[in-house]
């Protein structure tokens, strides 16, 4: 039966092979059917990457090569595609339509974002990088685009930390390159020990195995990871301010740029006034941070 | 027919045993074909079973390769988790096709060699057991790590790192085998597919091989044989029309004949076309109008369907036509035809006639002749002799008695052939009834040799028994037995006068009345009767009513000869009344006849042979007076009839003054007769001639004969002669006498 069935679906294939002038309509239906499969998966796509997907400028809009840190979510992460994405990349674009440029999106080690930048190997970096003097002095730098203050997450159910008296004798775990590793650096609260980890994520890990007692670092790649963890339960301490240098997330421009950082700030300006960057806030760390932004900015000035 | 059909047979038989060995030839390729599919079919799976692996193991390599490298990546970020579902997926395909794999079998094993043949280093089983294996050595490891890579409290890494590890030799070593699969796979459905195309290329070779031999040879042979049959029945349609041709024609009511061409009819009429044209138009001027007539009113009467019921049935025919060629006139190149007739009914009353002519041979062409004076009612000179003699040979009594009986019963028949037609249901009795009483005239007549009364009766009988054999009586039949009872009743009519002539005191007055009512006409014999009449009357009245007695002693009428005066005047009777009939002048004398002494042994035989001579004399010899008179004459002729006795021997002659014999006529006759040719009639001499006279066959064939005439009832003679042992001479010379010497020895006894 199974061989006769093969032979049937032979002749017919072969019938319609030798009928295909006839079939043709039946074949523009099916690519119809196909085109408008397409079409429905790209609607998808925009509506979840509205940002990213759409972009209202000509093709000879000029192109800014703009290098992140997929590991530092939500800032900069993949897709289940394997594409780079994040808020910071989201932001960006939104603010290169606002003022007539486009993006392009590199990944790179956190470490090497900077010496690569200033190689000119990108135009920018945008990574939750937070604002330091330091890096004042060799880069240009855009206006606060987020104001997330740096937090400290601990897992320990016996463990309830409201000051820095209460890290005593406790095992921290921070960013090998950022403002929390400045900080305990700097001011040491009796800490047994202080691990640094190329992200975030690890020292997490490194936390939930109960190799550390408690992780330092920026409050919105902290919370957005924790978010999708539900079988942890964590505590947080948050020890820093909006005023605190360590709150100010910063685009970094190369000195040679400084156009760039004018379009830059105008754009934020912009999206901030409009709705656009509330809504990206909303979607991304689940609140309008319009208002704080706001408020360190003013604070700043 | 037992062989047509057995010929038929083996006509066809070579054609169904190659249609059987074609459809088995085909049916196997088929067959074959059927396997070959199947046997591609599993190589087709095995194919799409070693490339979804192949794909399976890449995807699973990347996967896991991608995984190692975004180890630090969180587990929660999209990207992994599209990993791991990747992995998980890849990993679940994996597990079924390795199942299905070991699940394909070899279900054309018995076929293999044929269709399957793995040309590869291991069998489709042993791959399919080591790829099995090896995904047992990596599914464990796999399993571990995906169980655990989304619970961040676990180290993942090394699990990940032993997947990893277990991948590198166990994708490679998967990998390998199903790409051998893949291969192998490939080879073999390019293998059965390729035979496939083979058996079906043999098919169609196969299909039009046989088209081709079915073409050209059956076709043919077929053809060969139905253009034998074809020319067999062409031949014998050929024949069958040349033989319709030659006798049938058809004709419409209106008597036209049928565009069909009878060849008997052109030859008859002597014309080229006879088509359209009608038939009685055609006839006239070649026979005569009686039959012309009775030929047009038989046709009408076919087409009488009240009178015919049978809607196809070939009727009575019209027997012995005369045709003559030149005209009606009896003269020409006469022909005698038989027309025989068909009807044909299409429902809707007779359509046509179909008529066959045939000529008929030369005897009934004689019986014709005799039928036909019969039936015109003019008995000729030669019937009206043998009618004349056999009165006088008979009782007047006798013949008064038969000619009341028979015309009593020749009517009673007419009234049973006229009753039949009222009932024809029981027509057997009738015709039982006809059949004896014509037997019993024809007895009769036969007894008073009545010789055409006899011929009629006969031709009456062989009627009537045709009809009893018949299923029904048409009025056709009616009619023709009605004309023969006819030309017996006039036959009757002028025996009747003949003998009321002969015999006036004995002739019935009954016997004339209703012959002389039946309107058959005016009798020549009657103005002649009445000059014999008178002529009659001298002998009588010279020699005195006397009885003639019968020279047949068993005859019951039989006259016997008690005085040689009575043999006197009966001779005398029979020259005046024979002179009468021939219109001659003749006077017989007798010397002898009274004065010698005539054994009564002798005195029937001397009766026999003096009555035929004496015939004869008047007949052939004496001339007519007119004849005479040319010859220089007395224009009445002269017989003498002498006997005399020697003691021992008894002598007769008889001498007539007329022509003489004429020696050429009889040669000329003898040719005709076929008994010698012209060269071997030339050396015969006069006496060898007058022997052949006394030939039975000469005189029986000349006694009807009208070229003939010489030597009426000389075989009689003959016989006598022969049988009483005695010696004939015969003397002739030409337009002086002739003269017959017989001379009877007188013997005691007589034989």
């Amino acid at each position: 039966m199974k061989a006769i069935g093969r032979f049937m679906a032979i002749f017919f294939a072969a019938g319609l092979l030798g009928c295909s002038p006839t079939q043709s309509p039946e074949n523009q239906s099916a690519n119809g059917q196909s085109e408008s499969d397409i079409k429905l998966q790209a609607d998808r796509t925009l509506a979840n990457d509205s940002l990213e997907a759409i972009s209202a400028l000509p093709n000879a809009a000029p192109t800014i090569k703009v290098a992140t840190d997929i590991s530092h979510s939500p800032y900069g992460l993949k897709d289940e595609r394997g594409q780079v994405t994040g808020f910071d990349l989201a932001l960006l674009r939104a603010i290169g339509e606002n003022q007539g440029f486009k993006v392009e999106i590199y990944n790179d080690d956190r470490d090497e974002l900077l010496a690569h930048l200033s190689e000119h190997r990108y135009d920018m970096l945008a990574a939750g990088l937070t604002y330091r003097e330091a890096l004042a002095s060799d880069y240009l730098l855009s206006d606060t685009y987020l104001p997330l203050p740096t937090t400290l997450v601990y897992l320990n159910d016996d463990l309830t930390i409201t000051s820095y008296n209460d890290l005593f004798g406790l095992r921290l775990g921070i960013l090998s390159e950022g403002a929390a590793n400045n900080f305990f650096s700097q001011n040491n609260f009796g800490l047994t020990s202080i691990t640094p980890y190329p992200s975030l994520y690890l020292a997490l890990q490194a936390m939930a195995q109960g190799k550390i007692d408690a992780v330092a670092g920026d409050s919105g790649v902290l919370r957005y990871l924790l978010s999708d963890i539900p079988e942890l339960t964590p505590k947080y301490f948050d020890y820093g301010n909006l005023s605190d240098p360590e709150a100010k997330k910063v685009f970094v421009v190369r000195v040679d740029q400084p156009e760039l950082i004018e379009k830059l700030n105008l754009g934020l300006a912009n999206l901030q006034q409009s709705g656009v960057y509330g809504e990206l806030t909303r979607q991304w760390f689940g609140q309008d941070l319009t208002p704080a932004a706001l408020e360190q900015k003013a604070t700043a000035q | 027919m037992t062989d047509s059909i057995s010929s038929d047979d083996s006509r066809y038989r070579g054609l169904i045993l190659s249609i059987a060995v074609f459809l088995t030839l085909l049916g196997g390729l088929l067959v074959l074909t059927f396997y070959a599919s199947k046997a591609l079919d599993q190589q087709a799976v095995k194919l799409e079973l070693s490339n979804a692996g192949l794909n399976h193991l890449q995807l699973i390599r990347q996967d896991v390769m991608a995984l190692k490298s975004t180890l630090d990546e969180p587990h929660t970020s999209p990207y992994q988790q599209a990993l791991r579902a990747s992995l998980t997926r890849s990993a679940q395909d994996m597990q079924q096709l390795v199942s299905a794999l070991g699940e394909v079998g070899d279900d054309s094993a018995p076929l293999k060699s044929w269709f399957g043949s793995e040309q590869g280093l291991e069998s489709s089983d042993q791959i399919a057991l080591s790829v099995s294996s090896d995904w047992q050595l990596l599914k464990p490891p796999l399993d571990n790590y995906l169980q655990n890579a989304t619970d961040i409290r676990v180290d993942r890494s090394a699990a990940l790192a032993s997947v990893v590890q277990q991948a590198d030799s166990s994708l490679l070593s998967m990998t390998e085998r199903l790409t051998m699969l893949a291969r192998t796979s490939a080879n073999n459905l390019h293998h059965q597919a390729y035979l496939i195309r083979l058996l079906q290329i043999l098919g169609v070779a196969a299909i039009l091989g046989y088209f081709m031999v079915f073409v050209f040879y059956f076709i043919r042979k077929l053809a060969q044989s139905e253009s034998r049959f074809a020319k067999t029945r062409s031949a014998e349609t050929h024949a069958l029309l040349q033989a319709v041709r030659t006798g049938l024609f058809l004709l419409d009511k209106d008597l036209r004949i049928g565009q069909q061409r009878s060849k008997m009819l052109l030859d008859f009429v002597g014309t080229d076309r006879l088509g359209g044209k009608n038939l009685v138009n055609i006839l006239r001027g070649h026979v005569s109008e009686q039959d012309l007539h009775n030929t047009q009113q038989r046709i009408e009467q076919l087409y009488d369907t009240k009178l015919n019921h049978q809607p196809l049935e070939v009727t009575d025919s019209l027997h012995n036509v005369m045709f003559n060629k030149a005209s009606a006139d009896h003269r020409g190149d006469s022909r005698y035809l038989d027309f025989t007739f068909g009807r044909e009914d299409e429902g809707q009353g007779i359509a046509r006639i179909l008529v066959n002519v045939i000529e008929v041979a030369d005897s009934a062409r004689l019986d014709k002749r005799l039928e036909q004076r019969l039936a015109q009612q003019q008995p000729s000179q030669d019937t009206q002799v043998e009618m004349l003699n056999s009165l006088l040979n008979s009782e007047p009594e006798a013949i008064t008695t038969f000619v009341d009986q028979s015309t009593a019963q020749i009517e009673a028949m007419m009234t049973l052939v006229t009753g039949t037609a009222n009932h024809d249901d029981d027509q057997a009795q009738p015709l039982q009834q006809l059949y004896s009483d014509i037997t019993s005239l024809k007895w009769s007549a036969t007894k008073l040799t009545l010789t055409s009364l006899t011929s009629i009766a006969t031709a009456l009988e062989d009627r009537v028994l045709a009809l009893q054999s018949q299923e029904s009586i048409t009025d056709l039949d009616r009619s023709v037995l009605k004309g023969h009872l006819d030309d017996l009743l006039s036959l009757m009519t002028t025996i009747a006068k003949l003998n009321a002539r002969i015999n006036p005191e004995s002739a019935s007055a009954t016997t004339l009345a209703p012959a002389m009512a039946s309107g058959s006409g005016d009798l020549p014999g009657q103005s002649l009767g009445e000059s014999a009449n008178d002529e009659r009357a001298q002998p009588n009245s010279a020699m005195g009513q006397e009885n003639i007695k019968s020279p047949d002693s068993e005859s019951d009428h039989a006259v016997e000869l008690d005085k040689p005066a009575e043999l006197v005047r009966y001779s005398q009777d029979l020259v005046q009344n024979m002179a009468a009939l021939q219109q001659k002048q003749v006077r017989l004398e007798t010397t002898g006849l009274t004065e010698e002494a005539i054994p009564p042994s002798l005195r029937p035989v001397i009766k026999a042979m003096g009555t035929e001579l004496l015939k004869n004399a008047v007949v052939h010899g004496i001339e007519a007076p007119k004849d005479r008179t040319a010859k220089g004459k007395a224009a009445i002729g002269q017989i003498i009839f002498s006997v005399k006795n020697s003691g021992d021997k008894l002598m007769m002659t008889l001498q007539d003054d007329g022509q003489g014999i004429d020696y050429d006529r009889i040669r000329q006759r003898l040719v005709t007769m076929g008994q010698y040719s012209a060269a071997e009639v030339d050396q015969l001499n006069n006496n060898q001639l007058l022997t052949t006279l006394f030939y039975s066959g000469f005189t029986t064939k000349s006694a009807v004969d009208e070229a003939g005439g010489e030597g009426v009832g000389l075989d009689i003679i003959k016989a006598n002669i022969t049988d009483y042992q005695g010696e004939l001479n015969v003397f002739t010379e030409k337009d002086k006498l002739t003269r017959f010497s017989i001379t009877l020895p007188i013997h005691d006894l007589a034989p």
